[in-house]
Parts: structure tokens; sequence; C-alpha cells
């Protein structure tokens, strides 16, 4: 039975997800986490003191420390890593396209951070309360929510491909109907996330929640008259942010690899790419629900 | 092992301990407050906020008008305002069992604000709806933000204020190795077919200031 090879694909990635899970000890790693940033966030305070009152290479230490700050938040949730490890593993893109969408969302991330607080408290008059509640009670539900979608999509997606295949199989196919079925999808087909369109989703849906610690940082440096180097210090914490995250898509692109090694093996290979597509779009539309769950 | 695995994955996915993301960092200190007769008529609360939160609420409580970085009577009178006027539904992440049993508990009185080494503190006190005679009862006080915003923590041993015989106080501090056999024991039971039902990120982490009276 064909199908049983993609069907213990989608089980597997299920497994191992939910094994590691169990395995890196959440609770410790969020709390140890915690402690971090708590440490992390008291010296950018000082820092900022320290630029209100001239020293200017106090922006150095602080540009290190929103950078430090942005790798180590980014354990926690909302910064996108669901997404982009579950398109790494589901799609056929390469390291380096990985890379670029990683560096490029985190950075609108900030950018978003910028617009809101610049812009939010400018042109709308939100107070800095108001801008941090914006982010945490409609921006962060509404990024879940964007990235659960994309998920679905990747899902039905590597669901139609299945559907073709498993319709082409059925079909006794000769010379003479001339058909033209084909025996599996070529990558091109389950390449996802191969257009900019598609390219530009996954951007936005994580960049519509900036870090509301970048949006104190900015209240800060504004409120110290010292916007430009919150901005600057803003920008660097992206930086941190996407530096984790590379992490996060590498190893879904190496375990992509690793299935596909194992694949080669067995005469399933066909079925692979969109075993792996169902199986990374219903990760992250699961764990983006879940979360989802949580803020609302 | 097939369904312990899907459980498993029920549970890392919608339970807390993928999704917690604290920004404000605060040092509590709960102590239980007694009065002349010698019963529990509350509890009162202390948080020092971190630095950078301090800056932060410079800005959204309007504080320093003169820009000295020192807070005057009236900035502090702001902070006090702003930090105990609560809106209806919020328990001030302050959380009390006595002999098991939650208690709600009033809003915030006899509240103050002060400044201490560049850092903001509030302290309250929450009563109970009527004082209570604590001999042989013992309380658990909790300090923690149900979806862990706020991540409380208590460097101090707890306290006791006012008249209270024969009582001691202690803080159990969370411990991470603690909390993964928690987690254990609590995948474990979901062979027994429940969920569990603390599925609340905050008090996964949060210490509790106990007390007992003889």
């Amino acid at each position: 039975m064909r199908l049983i090879f993609p069907i213990s694909i989608f089980a597997a990635s299920i497994c191992i997800a939910a094994a590691v899970i169990m395995l890196v000890d959440t609770t410790a790693l969020t709390y140890w986490a915690a402690q971090q940033q708590r440490v992390f966030q008291n010296a950018m305070a000082g820092s900022l003191r320290a630029i209100q009152t001239g020293d200017g290479m106090a922006l150095w230490s602080l540009c290190s420390l929103t950078f430090a700050y942005g790798f180590v938040h980014a354990i926690g949730p909302g910064h996108g890593k669901v997404l982009l490890g579950g398109a790494a593993l589901s799609s056929q893109s390469t390291l380096r396209r990985m890379t670029l969408l990683t560096l490029v969302s985190s950075l609108a991330q900030s950018l978003t951070a910028i617009i809101i607080v610049v812009g939010g408290t400018t042109l709308l008059s939100l107070s800095s309360a108001d801008a941090v509640n914006l982010t945490e009670q409609w921006l962060a539900p509404i990024s879940y929510a964007a990235i659960a979608l994309i998920g679905l999509y990747l899902a039905g997606r590597a669901g139609r491909q299945f559907w073709r295949l498993g319709h082409s199989a059925t079909h006794d196919c000769n010379a003479a109907c001339g058909c033209g079925h084909r025996h599996g999808p070529d990558l091109q087909e389950v390449d996802a996330l191969s257009n900019w369109r598609e390219m530009v989703m996954l951007v936005a849906s994580i960049a519509i929640r900036p870090c509301t610690g970048a949006l104190f940082l900015l209240v800060i440096a504004w409120r110290f008259q010292i916007l430009p180097a919150g901005v600057l210090a803003t920008i660097t914490m992206g930086l941190g942010t996407a530096a984790f995250n590379l992490f996060v898509a590498g190893s879904g692109v190496g375990l992509r690899g690793l299935f596909r090694g194992a694949g080669r093996t067995s005469n399933g290979l066909r079925y692979l790419p969109a075993a792996l597509q169902l199986a990374g779009g219903v990760l992250i539309t699961l764990l983006s629900v879940g979360m989802l769950l949580q803020t609302l | 092992m097939i369904r312990t695995l899907l459980l498993a994955c029920a549970i890392s996915v919608f339970g807390p301990a993928v999704n917690a993301h604290p920004h404000i960092f605060v040092d509590a200190d709960g102590g239980f407050v007694f009065n002349e007769a010698g019963q529990l008529v509350g509890v009162r609360v202390f948080w020092l906020y971190d630095e950078y939160t301090t800056l932060f609420l410079y800005d959204t409580l309007d504080l320093d008008k003169d820009g000295d970085g020192a807070l005057n009577e009236a900035d502090l009178e702001k902070v006090r305002l702003g930090e105990t006027t609560w809106e209806p539904g919020y328990e001030g992440d302050t959380h009390l069992w006595i002999e098991g049993e939650k208690q709600a508990l009033s809003q915030p009185l006899a509240s103050s604000a002060q400044m201490v080494k560049g850092r903001i503190g509030v302290s309250f006190e929450l009563h109970l709806q009527a004082p209570l005679d604590m001999a042989g009862r013992s309380a658990s006080l909790k300090l923690y933000d149900p979806i862990y915003y706020y991540a409380y923590s208590i460097p101090s041993e707890g306290r006791i204020l006012g008249n209270a015989s024969g009582c001691h106080v202690w803080v159990n501090r969370f411990n991470p190795d603690g909390q993964t056999a928690k987690l254990q024991k609590e995948l474990a039971a979901l062979s027994r077919e429940d969920m569990p039902d603390d599925l609340n990120i905050g008090a996964k982490f949060a210490e509790e200031i106990a007390l007992q009276c003889d």
C-alpha cells in the first residue's frame, strides 16, 4: 500500500516534533530564557541612561545587548520560528532562501515596532501604553491567525498533490491514452514559497506583530530624546532574533534532508515532498492555533 | 505508545510550556497581616519593578516632567494611583488560599509608592472579607500573572505583620527540576484519561509564601 509511506512520514514528523518538545524541558528553558532576558533588560536600562548623559560608547553596548536580547527572546513564542521552521521543512526552499526570508522577516518585525511607536504616537496620537496593548491584544492574535492560515494553505496544497498522485496511480496509463499523467508531483509543484507573493505573505504574517521589548526600547529612547539610538538598537534586536530563527530554519532544512535520505531507499520517494509539506503545514497550524487560543 | 505521544503532542501544543513570554519583571514580597486580636486580616504585597520597566513607566505615567531623573511627591502619587486603581476582575496577580480554599480579596488599601535605587516600587494591602482566626490553619500566597506577561520572583523570606503568635512563614521557591518532575507526573497522568486542570503558565513559575499557625 503506497499510502503507508507518506502516512508514516507524516506521523513520524509529528511524533519527532512532540518528542523534541518533551525532551527539551520547555519549562526550565522558558524560565532560563526569562531570567536571561531580565538581566539584558536591566543592562539595557543602564545603557539608555548612559547614552542620555552623553556617553557615546554606550550605544555600542546597547546594540550588543539588544542583539543578545533578541536572540534569547526569540526562544519564546511569537517570533515566527514555528512558521520559519515549518516552512523550511515543508517547502523545497534552499537554505539560502530560508536565510533570506528569516532575515527579512525579523528586520520587518523591527520596522513594524518603529512604525507603531513613531507613526502611532505622532499620527494617531496613541499613548505608549496603547501601542503595547495594540500589539499584545490585536497584532499578536492576528499574526498567529495569519500563520495558521499559511499552515493550512501548505497542508491543503499537499493534500491536492496526494489526490493527484492517488488519481494517477489508479489509472492504468498506457501510451494510447496519451494522458500525460505524471507519476509524482515535480519539485516545482510542491515548492511553496517560491513566488514572491507567497514570500511576502510569510514575511508579513511574522512582521505584523512587533516585539514588545522593542516597543519599550523605542518608547524609552524617545522619552530620553535619543530616538535614533533606539531605532538602531531595535534593528540589532531584529538581527539577534534572526540569528536564533536561522537555527530553527536551518534545522528544518536539515531535517528535510534527513527524511529525503531515508526515503531514497524506498520506492515511496515520489510522495515525500508532499508528505513533508503536509506534516509541516499541520504542525504550523496546530502550534499557531494553540498560541492563538492562549491570547484570546 | 502512540496514544501517549499524541497526548504529549496535544499538551505541548495547547499546554502552556511552549508559550511563555514575560516582559515585565517584578521583585515581589508578601506579608500576612494580623490585627490586634491576632486574627488574619489580609496580605500586604510589595512590588519592585525592574529598571527597564521603571523607565517605561516614566513614559506611560508621564513622570519626571522636569527631566532630572528623580521622582517628586506628585510623581509618586501618580504611580500609587496608577498601580492601585484596578479594572474590574483584576486580582492584582495576588492569589491567596486558606486551608486550600481560594479567598476573595478587597481592592488595594493603605497603598504607597516609592523609588528604590532607580526602581519604582509600590506596596498595598488586600483584605479578606472578614478577619480570620488562623489557629491550626495554613495559608498559601502566590503572586503570579496567569499569562506570565509579568514575571514575579520573591527574593525575600516572606513576612508576618502585626500580632501573630505561633505562626511561621517561609517561601517555596520555583525549582526547574521539581517542575520537570511535576510535568512528567502530569504526562503520566494523561494515560489515565485526564488532562491536567492547571494549564496556567504563570502558576507554573509561581513561588509560594506559606504560612502555618499552631
